[in-house]
């Protein structure tokens, strides 16, 4: 299969089950919104390294907040409910709750239900204000600036992570300019998040090491330095460049509907363009619940 | 389906506890055995259809019509449906209401909301004392839900309520939010003596400086608060001068108190205006 000269590769995105939230931060502008909500989701690109894997979903316009402020909605997805608690406990402490004016909602309805203001109510010392507003419990935290504005939870619901694109260029700034195209048709689609830098990851692993405390390591196969160095090298001489979008999303629709945008985007660069081929990573199948097979999203 | 209709056949000298005729335990029921059901009147035992009319029969919209205030416990415990009482309601109006709408076109008697849970409960006309308060002994007054009142209110409006709101048009007599808990009561009219005696938290918001405030009631300045425009958002469907008033405001004043019992519960001054 071929779209404007770029091969599609017959194999499939391998996804694992996931937990994860919307929240909902709102400020007394647009960009101090935005300021929280980027403290909240950086650093969050991998479960490996960070806990969670975060992002901002989209911007939300004052007609579309609870407060009717400037807002942005950010997705945060864990491996487990028990850890997306922990890490939407100490990430709205220490990124929103810090943000001047900032206020956080539930961006997801549901029976299960993270804690949020819970346990952040306690940094009031005493002095912080319960409110129930139509049976929703929100807290009000004094801060230096007033009032810190949390709701009491946040809905969890079941999720998809590392639906991905793995594509193969004929230098670096061609294989970037696809990801820059294939990012920006994703992040207009609801419910997703491209947790890595700019959406966008250059160090795709493999499972396993040759050293024994490391879980993961370089893909050997798509590192245009080690062609003809790794025995499982995958590029041609043709090859200067490979990079990687890893997608998650709230259902599996929505990853493959983000991966169809992104692929598509890619494969608009075309062979002019310097692509060569669109492929996607697996271990196998064993793995993950979730196969998204390339050809298919793209028929 | 027609709602089901009670009407009054004539005018009772003692108080008729309707506490029992509420939508989930008529529906159980089913329509036949409504009229055989029984009805204390004063001492009296009576039957259904013996003091009223009975007519429709949709069990989850209740209509009572009265001319006076005779009927007592109107809504007690009612956790769905609707009860619109055409005419005035005697005490006890909503009493533990857990949810569904109960609409009073005219006047409540005492204790209206007393130990509310959730729910609207809406009066078009005045409300008595104790509204949205606790009965002697009790701990707490209304514990959840909204009532709005479109006249004015009696004395000890919310004594003692810990969850909630209430929302006075008109005015409110003395004791207003006294030793309250928590909740909201907002008053767009006056207020009288003793507004937040002994109040630990809650909320209470005024369109208007009220002519008596405790000292101990700490003046906490200018503020902007978030939750404002979610209270506002909340009572859109209302239809109630009190959201375009918190629409309005984008600061309120703020007085902190009754600090004589620590409390932190304030009164927020939406005209922005402090006291004189």
């Amino acid at each position: 299969m071929q779209i404007n000269g770029v091969q599609i590769e017959d194999t499939y995105a391998e996804a694992f089950d996931m937990r994860a939230t919307r929240m909902i931060i709102t400020g007394p502008d647009a960009t101090w919104a935005m300021h929280a909500a980027q403290a909240m989701t950086g650093f969050a690109t991998s479960v490996i390294g960070c806990g969670c894997e975060a992002g901002i979903e989209t911007t939300l316009a004052p007609g579309q907040t609870p407060d009717g402020r400037h807002g942005v909605s950010v997705l945060m997805f864990a491996v487990s409910s028990k850890e997306l608690g922990k890490q939407v406990s100490n990430r709205v402490g220490q990124a929103v709750l810090t943000a001047p004016g900032s206020a956080i909602y539930a961006g997801l309805e549901g029976e299960r239900r993270i804690p949020m203001g819970k346990q952040l109510r306690y940094f009031g010392d005493g002095y912080q204000i319960s409110k129930v507003i139509d049976g929703v419990r929100y807290w009000r935290v004094p801060v230096m600036d007033g009032e810190f504005l949390v709701q009491e939870d946040t809905g969890m619901a079941a999720a998809v992570g590392g639906g991905n694109l793995i594509f193969l260029a004929r230098s670096q700034e061609q294989a970037l300019r696809a990801a820059e195209d294939a990012v920006a048709a994703m992040r207009r689609l609801p419910n997703v998040i491209m947790p890595f830098p700019g959406g966008v990851v250059r160090s795709g692993s493999k499972v396993g090491s040759r050293y024994k405390a490391l879980m993961a390591s370089t893909n050997d196969a798509y590192c245009p330095t080690l062609r003809g160095v790794s025995e499982r090298s995958q590029l041609g001489p043709e090859v200067g460049a490979v990079l990687e979008i890893v997608v998650n999303g709230l259902t599996p629709e929505d990853v493959s509907s983000a991966m169809r945008a992104g692929a598509g985007a890619i494969a608009d660069r075309g062979a002019d363009g310097g692509v060569l081929k669109i492929t996607a990573g697996n271990y196998g199948g064993k793995l993950g619940r979730h196969h998204f097979h390339l050809r298919e999203i793209l028929a | 389906m027609s709602a089901l209709t009670l009407r009054l056949r004539e005018s009772m000298p003692a108080a008729i506890d309707v506490s029992h005729l509420v939508p989930e335990r008529l529906a159980e029921l089913g329509v036949g055995r409504i009229a055989e059901l029984p009805l204390w009147c004063g001492s009296e035992r009576l039957r259904v259809d013996e003091v009223f009319e009975v007519s429709g029969d949709d069990t989850e919209s209740l209509v009572f019509e009265a001319d006076a205030p005779t009927l007592q416990g109107v809504g007690y415990r009612m956790a769905r449906g609707t009860i619109t009482v055409n005419g005035p309601t005697g005490a006890y109006c909503g009493w533990k209401m857990r949810g569904g709408k109960l609409t009073v076109r005219g006047d409540a008697g005492a204790y209206a909301a007393s130990g509310m849970r959730g729910g609207l409960l809406s009066v078009e006309g005045n409300a008595g004392d104790f509204l949205a308060a606790a009965r002697p002994g009790e701990r707490y007054g209304m514990e959840g839900g909204v009532v709005l009142v479109r006249g004015n209110a009696g004395v000890r409006v919310g004594e003692r309520m810990r969850r909630g709101s209430v929302l006075v048009e008109g005015s409110v007599a003395d004791w207003c939010a006294a030793r309250m808990r928590a909740g909201t009561i907002g008053v767009l009219g006056d207020t009288g003596a003793g507004l937040g005696w002994g109040m630990r938290r809650g909320t209470i918001l005024l369109a208007q400086p009220p002519d008596l405030l405790s000292p101990l009631f700490r003046e906490n300045g200018e503020q902007r608060l978030s939750f404002l425009a979610l209270l506002a958002r909340s009572l859109e469907s209302l239809q109630t001068p009190f959201t375009d008033l918190l629409r309005a405001t984008a600061t309120v004043r703020r007085y902190v108190g009754d600090r004589s019992v620590a409390g932190i519960g304030e009164l927020l001054l939406l005209d922005g205006k402090s006291l004189s």
